[in-house]
């Protein structure tokens, strides 16, 4: 196990050096530039900015400045604001972390229990109203779940606020916008998985010998049931956290994933690596978590290994 | 056929939300909730535009910083309700009778946040902050009027040290070259060519504050580590003893300081050569040359080799000079009669010399910041809001009716909107409503308005794709603008001509009167001084189907086989009316001129670089000014030289024109000539003009004092809420819905 | 419900009985089925609705009429018209077409590259798996919009084809990924085990023993993908880089539709209802298929 872990941390590196270096020549490929405006300034002004953020060397040597930059974990300033990566990076991070914690917990709770509901009784009623539930958050995009979601509980009702984090109820209304999305993959993921393994022989063993079927389903089932939804998790947890974008942008929440976005609209490049890289070494963790926890859930894999 | 009945859940949720929302809109006099402000009648809550780059007045740009850094910083003049210059920090101005010199007088009660007097030495700085290269600001090209700025600005105009080859000592001097490259050579090869103003110390230097004591320092540059040269104490022409250098060290996020001259004694580059030209008599601001010496053309000078210590880029170049303490001139390198619209602009907005010296990227964070307007900065949480609360140091106390004033950040249309109807905000910056529910709000809620706005919208032509005169008026000539309000609903105003201004069909009889128009004049005016000066734009090319056929035939006759069968349209995504619009071209075209158009859409970076760069065929483009001023904001565009041409445009007939413009003293006689300039533009349609904009703007009832203007620039600080509006006769001080 | 059936069955019989069995199974859900029609009557309603509604009303996709534009249902516009007065009922029929053309053509080249590379990591194991992972993960790390916004201006092109290349190209990671965490937790069992001792080679048993063995999972999150590619095209052309004015699919027309919500609500609950009742049935049609395909079901 340490050795597995060891290895993939020394890959992560490797990622991170792909990610990183990927990023920096595709932005700079794109057309336009930071400072490229509705009213363009006068050439000379433009070439004092340019200097200014070394966008007028050749860009290997942006690059090796930029890679040297990088090793020192310090991503340098951003082009468009008065702040250093660093600082938007632990500005605008806590705000994505809380509300993805929080529509995580409402996608898991809700699409685990739904899609075990669905499983233990496939293809009856409680199975298609599982499934209807959880397609809902599927089949309406976020864009639209959300200011649907505004409209009744912040316009009409007026019992959450349409915008902005100021507390606790503030993340309510995104939360589960964002939160449905992944609820109703959960969900599917787990029906699917629980089916798969409602017919293994270990369970039919343990029917056999008596075991209860709460205990069956919850306990023995659910274990490798899961299997697909832990898979999915690290997908769905970057996904939570850099494509909630939308979501931030219309409850305009100041997360880290609308600092990302907008970096890319304002070809802000120092900005848009460096959270680059700082997601890309959350997910590498995260995806040796999820390796880690495929073990702890089935050992088949663990032995084998 | 038929139509799917929709049996899921799904639908029944979206169709019950939908119904909701149809009916969402409630009956009431005011759109949304109307607090009660009786516990915070002196907190406005305003909801910006978006998270403002920066607080630094020389170098935002975007109007959603100017909100707070209005209120942060004051100017020699501010914007008043209607958005024109009230006396400020200056409480009155001369301008010579050659409209070249602009000499402000300051008045002595200017405070700094941390008590400091503010002084004309204060304007001379922002000034020279705003030109100087190390600060890279794009608001740079706002001072181009001033004398020597540009070349400054690109450190190209310096000043000779002491006689030599044949120049005097305090000649000013264009810099053609160094080391026998010119700065094109430079800039192909990507370096930047040596810098006569770089110095080393062979000792450690101690930056501080000017006359400061060592032990008073803020910062050290090690020995041998290189500064440059900003400024000089006294006569630059004869640094003395006395002297002090005010340096830039340019490592980490930089650090400016004063140090003595005399420290300062390795000059590295001195031994570069620079070939230089004179390029103007030496001036002197506030004093007015004589009407031979205006009349007579410089005489060209020939180029000469100087060594690179003799000539240093100093602020005594520019055309701003600190005449007393109070009083400050500014000298333009031709006519300006608008140079005094820009005296509130961010660019003559005094920044704290000491604050700006310790942490150049940094003074404005709240532990550093240092300011001069009616508010105070308490708090900047990012992307989120702005808390700023009145300064005590405030010279005009009387005028700030606000204690507090928190500014949200709030770049998306529809959430602003949601957090004003539920009462988060007291009012939208203009124009924060989506478009789309002005139908829904016009005359229906009497806390919505819409106001007339200081920009147009355009499409631009790429003329050297379609060089055919012809060809570009058909396609002018074939839009039907008075569709335009009826699809976008904004109550926008349909024109044919460019510079925008109001419809004529509502000015007062007096400025009737002032624009020499009659009432069933079609089209705008745009009033530049309220009842002294007004501009009349010229007709434009107005729909007209058979002359667009006309006109197509003749570019049919003058093209033969490269007459165009099909033309694309580029605009940029992320406004539902610009891809309304692009589509309904595409119909007009088709339908009036038989031309098939493709319509692309791009990403709006894409599409800057791409229009600016002449990768396009014809695109939609807006343009708004910061004052109303036709010469100063509109019409530079089409200027061959123009960094904005994006038309490619470079007719010589307009260019003759304004050339007549410049020298011409008299503001009228100069419009009649300028109006000239823009008929030759308008009829040869590089551009065609669509419509005005507008302001939308919301405000709660209890607001007062909070008038939108034609720049929108409202003053924040002298807003204020009014508990008892609803016993109140009748809203006072607020224009009427 | 209770399977009967050992997993660890040695050779798949022929084709012809297994896709046999499962469409008789297949019909025997009736929910599926009604999914079944409901899309054949989605695709009537796309593909031949416009020309019906042509010659019957007169009505296409482009024609404007601005005096009556933006306003709600009505007998002659069944769905209501938009701010130019184009038909929506139309627009939403002409959406239909591109947006299932994109969504079918590029879940199908998500699923060929991703099941590919998914059963190839997993299976080969080791060195191999670990590198073809890590350019998943690279991938994964990768924004979409960055990738989509240099793609679409180098390529400089807009045609639909490069649209369903970009959006499979971006959405074959996760079933990548799926299938490889099948794979790996299958090809250590008994059946695979006897098909190798039997002398097949790793070609083989990949595509007889261990893509069956993981058609379910793969079906399912092909039917999760159809929607999830909906969105990634409205997505794009909300960014200005998908469908081009003054064509619009679903997505486009939905995406505007919640702008103006408030305002013309017709505009968003028209497409919204007919895309989001699609992408239910698709999903519901893909669970039967799940259920009659499973290869451990098949004898129940």
């Amino acid at each position: 196990m340490i050795r597995l872990i060891v290895g993939r941390l020394a890959m992560g590196v490797v990622v991170l050096w792909a990610v990183a270096t990927v990023s920096f020549f595709a932005l700079r490929a794109a057309p336009g530039g930071p400072f490229d405006e509705e009213r363009a300034a006068p050439p000379e002004v433009m070439r004092n900015i340019e200097e200014r953020y070394h966008l007028n060397e050749p860009v290997l040597v942006q690059y090796g400045r930029f890679l040297a930059g990088v090793a020192r974990f310090d991503f340098g300033h951003s082009m468009k604001r008065q702040q250093t990566v660093g600082e938007i990076i632990r500005n605008h991070a806590p705000y994505s972390a809380r509300l993805g914690v929080f529509a995580l917990t409402i996608a898991i709770t809700l699409g685990v229990l739904l899609g075990v509901l669905a499983a233990h009784r496939q293809n009856r009623l409680g199975d298609h109203a599982a499934m209807t539930i959880s397609l809902i958050g599927i089949s309406v995009p976020s864009f639209v779940l959300g200011p649907v979601l505004i409209m009744v509980f912040a316009l009409g009702l007026f019992w959450l606020p349409p915008a902005r984090a100021e507390g606790f109820s503030s993340y309510i209304l995104p939360a589960a916008t964002l939160g449905l999305i992944y609820m109703g993959t959960i969900a599917r993921l787990t029906r699917s998985g629980m089916l798969e393994t409602l017919r293994q022989d270990y369970i039919r063993t343990a029917r056999a010998k008596g075991v209860s079927e709460r205990a069956v389903v919850w306990k023995h089932g659910l274990r490798l049931g899961l299997i697909p939804v832990v898979t999915y998790l690290g997908p769905a947890t970057a996904g939570l956290i850099s494509g909630s974008f939308v979501v931030e942008k219309v409850f305009q929440i100041p997360g880290l994933g609308y600092s990302f976005v907008a970096s890319i609209q304002d070809r802000d490049y120092p900005v848009l690596t460096g959270v680059l890289v700082f997601y890309a070494t959350f997910l590498v963790l995260l995806n040796l978590a999820v390796d880690i926890a495929y073990g702890v859930i089935d050992p088949r894999i663990r032995d084998k290994r | 056929m038929t139509v799917p009945r929709a049996r899921s859940t799904t639908a029944a949720a979206l169709a019950a939300a939908a119904l909701a929302c149809a009916c969402g809109l409630p009956d009431t006099e005011y759109f949304g909730q109307v607090p009660d402000v009786s516990d915070r009648p002196r907190h406005l809550r305003f909801c910006n535009s978006g998270e403002p780059e920066g607080l630094d007045p020389a170098t935002v740009s975007s109007t959603t910083a100017m909100k707070p850094v209005y209120a942060l910083f004051d100017g020699l003049t501010d914007y008043d309700q209607n958005g024109l210059p009230e006396p400020s920090l200056a409480t009155h101005w001369d301008v010579s009778d050659d409209v070249r010199r602009f000499t402000f007088h300051l008045h002595d009660k200017g405070r700094w946040s941390n008590g400091r007097p503010i002084t004309a030495h204060d304007v001379r700085y922002q000034v020279i902050r705003v030109l100087h290269p190390s600060t890279a600001s794009v608001n740079a090209d706002g001072l181009e009027p001033l004398k020597n700025a540009l070349l400054y600005n690109r450190g190209a105009a310096r000043m000779v040290l002491r006689d030599t080859a044949g120049l005097r000592a305090g000649d000013v001097v264009e810099v053609l070259a160094v080391d026998g490259k010119t700065a094109a050579a430079w800039n192909a090869a990507d370096t930047s060519p040596p810098d006569a103003n770089v110095r080393r110390g062979s000792a450690p230097l101690a930056l501080r504050d000017l006359g400061a004591p060592v032990a008073d320092a803020y910062a050290t540059v090690p020995a041998g580590a290189d500064v440059t040269i900003v400024e000089l104490s006294g006569d630059p022409l004869r640094p003395g003893r006395d002297t002090w250098a005010y340096v830039h060290f340019n490592r980490g996020d930089g650090v400016y300081g004063w140090v003595p001259y005399a420290e300062l004694d390795v000059a590295p580059h001195a031994g570069v050569t620079y070939r230089v030209r004179v390029v103007a008599p030496r001036h002197t601001p506030g004093v007015a040359l004589t009407q031979a010496q205006l009349e007579t053309p410089d005489p060209p000078r020939p180029a000469v080799d100087v060594a690179g210590a003799d000539v240093l880029m100093l602020p005594e170049v520019l055309g701003v000079r600190v005449l007393d303490d109070h009083t400050i001139a500014f000298e333009t390198t031709h006519p300006t009669p608008w140079f005094v619209s820009i005296s509130n602009n961010r660019v003559l907005r005094p920044t704290p010399r000491e604050a700006v010296s310790r942490w150049p990227r940094r003074w404005t964070d709240v532990a550093h910041i240092v300011t001069s307007g009616p508010m105070r900065l308490v708090a900047w949480r990012q992307r989120d809001r702005i808390e700023l609360a009145r300064s005590p140091t405030y010279w005009n106390q009387d005028e700030v009716k606000l204690d507090r004033l928190t500014i949200f950040a709030m770049d998306d249309q529809s959430a602003a909107t949601n957090f004003y109807f539920t009462g988060g905000c007291d009012a939208l910056t203009a124009n924060h409503v989506p478009a789309s529910y002005v139908r829904k709000l016009k005359g229906r809620y009497k806390d919505f308005e819409i106001n007339p706005y200081l920009g147009i919208y355009m499409t631009i032509t790429h003329t050297e794709v379609f060089p055919s005169r012809h060809f570009r008026r058909a396609l002018a000539y074939a839009i039907d603008r008075t569709q335009i309000p009826k699809f976008l609903h904004g109550g926008q105003v349909p024109t044919a001509q460019f510079t925008p201004g109001v419809p004529i069909a509502q000015l007062s009889d007096a400025d009737l009167a002032l624009c020499g128009v009659t009432r069933d004049t079609p089209g705008v005016a745009m009033l530049m001084i309220t009842g002294e000066l007004c501009y009349v734009p010229p007709p434009g090319l107005d729909f007209d189907p058979e002359k667009a056929r006309a006109e197509l035939e003749l570019a049919r006759q003058e093209l033969g086989d490269a007459f165009p069968s099909s033309i694309t349209f580029k605009f940029n995504q992320g406004n539902e009316g610009h891809k309304l619009i692009a589509e309904y071209l595409q119909a007009q075209w088709q339908q009036v001129l038989g031309i098939s158009v493709t319509l692309e859409v791009q990403e709006w970076k894409t599409f800057l670089s791409d229009t600016k760069g002449g990768r396009y065929q014809t695109a939609r483009f807006g343009w708004i000014g910061n004052f109303p001023d036709a010469e100063a904001e509109f019409l530079p565009m089409f200027q061959c030289d123009s960094p904005n041409n994006r038309a490619r445009w470079c007719n010589p007939a307009f260019e003759a024109a304004m050339a007549e413009v410049k020298p011409i003293r008299d503001r009228k006689a100069r419009l009649v000539k300028l109006r000239e300039a823009e008929r030759i533009m308008i009829e040869d349609a590089p551009i065609i003009p669509l419509y005005v904009y507008v302001q939308l703007n919301m405000q709660k009832p209890y607001v007062r004092d909070l008038s939108p203007n034609f720049p929108d620039q409202p003053p924040l600080h002298e807003a204020w809420l009014d508990p008892t509006w609803r016993q109140g006769d009748g809203p006072d001080g607020r224009p009427a819905p | 419900m209770v399977a009967t059936t050992a997993p660890a069955r040695v050779e798949a019989p022929a084709g012809r009985s297994l896709w046999a069995d499962a469409w008789r199974r297949l019909r025997r859900n009736r929910m599926a089925v009604g999914a079944g029609v409901y899309i054949a009557v989605m695709l009537v309603f796309c593909v031949v609705g416009p020309w019906i509604a042509a010659a019957v009303g007169g009505l296409d996709a482009t024609t404007q009429d601005i005096d009556h534009g933006a306003q709600g249902p009505s007998w002659r516009h069944w769905f209501g018209t938009d701010p130019l007065g184009r038909d929506m009922l139309v627009r939403t029929m002409m959406g239909g077409r591109l947006a299932l053309i994109v969504a079918f053509t590029a879940t199908a080249v998500a699923l060929v590259v991703g099941v590919t590379w998914g059963s190839t990591a997993g299976f080969v194991g080791g060195r191999t798996d670990e590198a073809m992972m890590r350019v998943v993960d690279v991938l994964y790390g990768f924004p979409v919009v960055v990738f989509v916004i240099v793609l679409m201006s180098v390529l400089q092109t807009k045609s639909l084809v490069v649209l369903f290349a970009l959006i499979g190209a971006i959405n074959w990671m996760t079933m990548a990924r799926i299938v490889r965490g099948q794979v790996m937790s299958l090809r250590h069992r008994e059946f695979v085990e006897a098909a190798r001792a039997l002398g097949a080679g790793p070609g083989r048993i990949v595509a007889r023993h261990l893509i069956p063995n993981t058609l379910g999972p793969i079906i399912v999150y092909a039917t999760l993908q159809l929607p999830h590619v909906m969105l990634t095209e409205a997505f794009l052309s909300f960014l200005g880089l998908g469908v081009q004015a003054p064509e619009a699919s679903w997505g486009t027309l939905v995406a505007e539709g919640a702008e103006k919500m408030v305002v013309y609500p017709w505009l968003l609950i028209g497409p919204a209802v007919v895309m989001a009742s699609t992408i239910f049935a698709l999903n519901f049609l893909g669970d039967g298929l799940r259920d009659a395909l499973d290869p451990q079901t098949r004898k129940d």
